[in-house]
């Protein structure tokens, strides 16, 4: 179990999240027109014509 | 990772300590330039998260995708056009106690592409926020149509529909004081028109208009491990997904990524994402016949066929503080990604550059 005063490195943004909300979700855009495989990431792919 | 940014909130809240009256919040806006052979994208944005009264936080992006392709799949006729993309999201989140419930929607329009989603997210911590759930349920409804075609493309007027459901179940466990690790199963389900309107398969009877099923299930397992090492002050993430769906395309997704801290103002990292996936069932390069009854699917989509692929990126972020700003000016963040994307298929290899700078705010 990790207390919460022993988390300082948890709360670092990249380990948080390295990539932001715009860098993620143009990367999922990106990979969802050129590759069969989508999802894994609880976001919603798709949303527009460049299937 | 929606599941793992929520999840990132609840330590941050964690970590933060006793919170000041004010509310904050931050403002990002990012330009994209892609491209490839025949596609070229330029995509500002703007992403905005702020508080919204005690336990509440309100995300929200709006965005202009601007494509110019001489695609025949973009309804092009060998003729490069560009073609607008607008597209807004919003979401809530509130805070309660040990949970977290929200609700979220998309809106994207162009000339020949609907898109309206929504969903609703919940999560909740246990053991001292060492471990969290979280379920995200979510539908779907696009029109499509063929209002870009030109010329020879001009297959008649399609006017169609698509429905799409999500659920997504997440679980996040903090491994050591320098360790978390989360795993995610995304469930999707799509029915209605999943073909591209512009696309023709070849075969010996000429060109024929893409068939594809009017359904597909789409699984999806990621895992990922986010590791810091305090002595170079180096953090490594590693991540695996696994997909698998009902068109019989499979594909395994490993990726691994590292961010460097030189100091405390300036960010530098490099990823490595490597692609392999099969084809579908009913993918062939070449069709000896159009007849329905011996070839009900028909596609020439490359995404469709077995490929492999490799994605590098770099990238490099500041603080204001490092140019010697102060108060939030100097909390700002510039940065720049640059991705080279090698696909080893008709779409061929793809530049990606990102600029973005994020600024926070009190209010």
């Amino acid at each position: 179990m990790v207390r919460p005063h022993e988390r300082e490195n948890l709360a670092r943004p990249s380990m948080i999240g390295d990539r932001g909300p715009g860098e993620a979700r143009f990367r999922q855009h990106q990979t969802g027109a050129r590759e069969g495989a989508d999802g894994g990431t609880g976001e919603p792919g798709g949303g527009c014509g460049c299937n | 990772m929606r599941a793992s940014r929520l999840t990132a909130i609840a330590i941050a809240v964690a970590m933060s300590g006793a919170r000041t009256a004010g509310a904050d919040g931050e403002v990002s806006l990012r330009g994209v330039y892609y491209k490839e052979k025949a596609t070229r994208v330029e995509q500002p944005m703007v992403d905005a998260r702020f508080d919204a009264g005690d336990s509440g936080s309100v995300d929200t992006h709006v965005l202009i995708d601007a494509i110019t392709s001489a695609s025949a799949s973009s309804g092009a006729d060998n003729k490069a056009f560009t073609e607008h993309r607008y597209e807004f999201g919003a979401g809530y989140t509130h805070r309660l106690d040990t949970m977290r419930i929200g609700a979220l929607g998309r809106l994207s329009t162009e000339p020949d592409y609907d898109s309206l989603f929504g969903g609703a997210h919940v999560e909740r911590d246990f053991f001292d926020k060492n471990f969290t759930l979280a379920l995200t349920l979510g539908a779907g409804r696009d029109h499509v149509t063929n209002a870009g075609a030109q010329g020879a493309m001009t297959i008649g007027a399609i006017s169609e529909h698509l429905t799409s459901e999500l659920a997504s179940l997440a679980a996040t466990q903090v491994l050591s004081k320098n360790t978390v690790g989360s795993i995610t199963y995304d469930l999707a389900h799509e029915r209605g028109y999943l073909a591209n309107p512009y696309r023709a398969a070849t075969t010996l009877d000429g060109l024929v208009p893409e068939r594809v099923p009017r359904a597909r299930t789409r699984h999806a397992f990621a895992a990922i491990v986010r590791q810091y090492l305090p002595d170079t002050e180096t953090t490594l993430i590693g991540s695996y997904r696994f997909y698998v769906d009902d068109w019989g395309v499979v594909a395994h997704t490993p990726e691994l990524r590292a961010v460097q801290a030189l100091g405390e103002t300036v960010e530098i990292g490099a990823g490595f994402r490597y692609y392999r996936q099969s084809g579908a069932d009913f993918y062939k390069p070449f069709y000896e016949t159009a007849d329905p009854m011996i070839e009900p699917y028909l596609t020439d989509d490359p995404k469709l066929s077995q490929f492999t692929g490799q994605t590098y990126t770099g990238r490099a972020a500041v603080l204001g503080r490092f140019l010697g700003l102060g108060g939030l000016w100097g909390e700002a963040r510039a940065e720049l990604v640059v991705e080279y994307v090698v696909q080893h298929n008709r779409f061929g290899n793809a530049g990606v550059a990102h600029v973005g700078l994020t600024v926070p705010f009190a209010y």
